[in-house]
C-alpha cells in the first residue's frame, strides 16, 4: 500500500520529535551535579578542573598560575571548596578571601586579573542570580 | 502520481527541517552572552540575554566602560582626572562632557551630605594607599595635614568652558565612589537602546538589572554577608528586583590585608573626610536599591559614612530610594519599601521592622 501524505507527515513528525528530545536530553543531561573550577586570566579561561565529590576526604590539588611579569597565584582545590592560598599581588586580598564552595561564587585577584569561579548547577534553595558586595 | 508524491514528501521534509531551523533561531533569540572585563580598578561581568544584535551592543557597552575609565581613572596619566590633579592650584582643565557631568553630580552630593561625600578625598586615599604591599597605618599628624586639602567646595567648575579647577596645590580628586555607578548607567543605556530586555551586570559588586529574567521572573540578588569569613555564610539577605540597581558599600571589600592578618583590625577603603580615617559609623555594610546607579553608588557611600540614623534621614528626604544598613551587632535596618521585598536567608542577621 502506498503511504498517504498524512502518514508521511506523521512519520516525519515522530522522527523530528525523537531527534529533538534526544538533543534535549544531551544538552540538559550535561548540566549535572558536577562542580567545576574555572580559572580565568585576563578574560581567558586557562584551566577547568572538576571538583569531584567522590575523591577521598582531604585530597587537594594545588595549581600555580603564572599571571605574567613574575606574578603568581596558588589555587588550592579540594573536593569541597576552592581558595587562593598564596599570591604575590600587592593587596593580597585574594589570599584572605574566604574559600568558596558553591556554583556561582568566585574569588577575584584584581591586580593579576585573575578570576577563580565555581560553575555547575546552583543549589535550589537560597540560590541567587548574583551577589551585591 | 507516485513521483509527485515523492516530490511532495521531499518538499515537506525540507520545509520541516527549515521550520526546525527557524524555531532554533527563535530559541536562539534568548541566548545568553557573558563577558568579563577588568576595568575601573575592578572586575566587571555582563550577562546579556537577547538576539543577534546583542553582541554588538555588548561590545559597545564594554567600549563605553573603558572610555569612562580612560577619562576618570586617577591612575591613568592621560585621564581628565589626572590632568585636573596635576593642574591643582594652577589652572582650569578642559574636560569631556561626561567627566564634567560626573563631577557636577558628585559636588551636588557633597552639598547634600554636608561634605560627607567628598571627591577631593584623593590626598587621604593616596596617603593610606591600602592596596599597596605592606601598607601601614599612617601617622596621625600626616593625616591631619593632608585633611586640610580635602574640601569639595574648593572644586571650581565652569559650565560655559567645561573646565574644572582644584583651587589649592596638592589637592587631588578621586571619583572612585561614583564613576562605577555612572559607567553602569551608561552600559545600561546602551544595552536598552539596542533593545535588550533582560540583562544582569556586575561592576565590582554593584549589581544592575535590566528588566527581569528571560522568563519574566525577578532576579534574586544576594547581599554579601560582610563577615562571611567568620560566619561561613554567603549572604545576609536576598532581594528580588527587576530593572533596579543594588549597590553596597562595606568594610569587607578592600582593606589592609597584612594589618588585618596580624591584628584583626580592618582598615578599609571608605574614608571619612571629616577624620581622614576609615569611616566608623557602626555599620558593616550599607545598601541602596534604586533605578539609577550613579545615585545608588554615591548614596551607599554616604549612608556607610553617616551611619544608620543620619543616613536614613538623608535618604528619606530624597525619596525614590530604598536602603539597608547592617550594624556591627548584625541588625539589618531597612526602609519601608523593602518590607515585602527582602527575603531573610541568614538567621545570624536580625531584620528590624521599619
Amino acid at each position: 500500500m502506498r503511504p498517504k501524505i498524512g502518514d508521511i507527515f506523521v512519520y516525519i513528525f515522530i522522527i523530528v520529535l525523537v531527534g529533538l528530545s534526544f538533543l534535549g536530553l544531551k544538552t540538559m543531561g550535561n548540566r549535572g551535579d558536577r562542580k567545576m573550577v574555572q580559572i580565568e586570566l585576563d578574560g581567558e579561561i586557562i584551566e577547568s578542573v572538576e571538583m569531584s565529590e567522590t575523591e577521598p576526604e582531604g585530597t587537594t590539588r594545588e595549581i600555580r598560575i603564572d599571571t605574567g611579569d613574575g606574578g603568581y597565584n596558588i589555587v588550592r582545590i579540594s573536593a569541597g571548596d576552592v581558595g587562593i592560598t598564596d599570591a604575590n599581588c600587592p593587596d593580597r586580598l585574594c589570599v584572605i578571601s574566604p574559600r568558596i564552595n558553591t556554583p556561582g561564587q568566585s574569588i577575584v585577584c584584581i591586580p593579576h586579573r585573575l578570576i577563580v569561579r565555581i560553575i555547575g548547577r546552583e543549589p535550589e534553595d537560597g540560590a541567587v542570580d548574583d551577589t551585591a558586595s | 502520481m507516485y513521483i509527485r508524491l515523492k516530490r511532495f514528501a521531499a518538499i515537506s521534509f525540507l520545509l520541516t527541517i527549515l521550520s526546525i531551523f527557524a524555531a532554533g533561531c527563535t530559541i536562539g533569540d534568548v541566548r545568553e552572552l557573558n563577558r568579563d572585563i577588568f576595568a575601573l580598578d575592578t572586575v566587571i561581568t555582563l550577562k546579556v540575554f537577547g538576539g543577534r544584535a546583542v553582541k554588538k551592543a555588548l561590545d559597545k557597552a564594554v567600549d563605553r566602560i573603558r572610555e569612562i575609565e580612560d577619562r576618570m581613572s586617577p591612575t591613568i596619566e592621560s585621564s581628565d582626572v589626572s590632568k585636573i590633579n596635576r593642574a591643582s592650584g594652577t589652572e582650569p582643565v578642559k574636560v569631556h562632557d561626561d567627566t564634567f557631568y560626573v563631577i557636577k553630580r558628585a559636588l551636588n552630593y557633597g552639598e547634600l551630605s554636608d561634605g560627607i561625600f567628598d571627591i577631593t578625598i584623593g590626598p587621604i586615599v593616596n596617603l593610606w594607599d591600602i592596596k599597596s604591599e605592606n601598607a601601614v597605618v599612617p601617622d596621625e599628624a600626616e593625616i591631619k595635614s593632608r585633611l586640610s586639602l580635602v574640601d569639595y567646595r574648593k572644586v571650581r567648575i565652569d559650565e560655559d568652558n567645561m573646565t574644572v579647577l582644584l583651587e589649592e596645590k596638592g589637592m587631588a580628586m578621586d571619583l572612585g565612589a561614583i564613576a562605577k555607578g555612572y559607567a553602569a548607567d551608561e552600559a545600561t543605556r546602551i544595552l536598552k537602546e539596542a533593545g535588550v530586555k533582560s540583562a544582569l551586570l556586575n561592576l565590582g559588586g554593584n549589581v544592575i538589572t535590566i528588566g527581569g529574567k528571560p522568563d519574566g521572573s525577578s532576579w534574586r540578588i544576594g547581599l554579601q554577608d560582610p563577615r562571611s569569613q567568620e560566619t561561613g555564610r554567603n549572604h545576609f539577605a536576598i532581594v528580588e528586583v527587576q530593572g533596579a540597581t543594588v549597590v553596597s558599600s562595606g568594610d569587607y571589600e578592600r582593606f589592609m590585608a597584612d594589618v588585618y592578618e596580624r591584628t584583626g583590625e580592618r582598615y578599609h577603603h571608605i574614608f571619612d573626610p571629616k577624620t581622614g580615617y576609615p569611616a566608623q559609623s557602626g555599620l558593616m555594610v550599607s545598601t541602596i536599591i534604586s533605578s539609577s546607579s550613579i545615585d545608588a553608588d554615591a548614596l551607599s557611600t554616604i549612608l556607610f559614612i553617616m551611619g544608620y540614623e543620619d543616613g536614613f534621614r538623608t535618604i528619606g528626604e530624597l525619596g525614590n530610594f530604598e536602603a539597608m544598613a547592617v550594624t556591627s551587632d548584625k541588625d539589618v535596618y531597612i526602609t519601608g519599601g523593602l518590607k515585602d521585598g527582602i527575603i531573610p536567608s541568614n538567621d545570624l542577621y536580625n531584620i528590624v521592622e521599619p
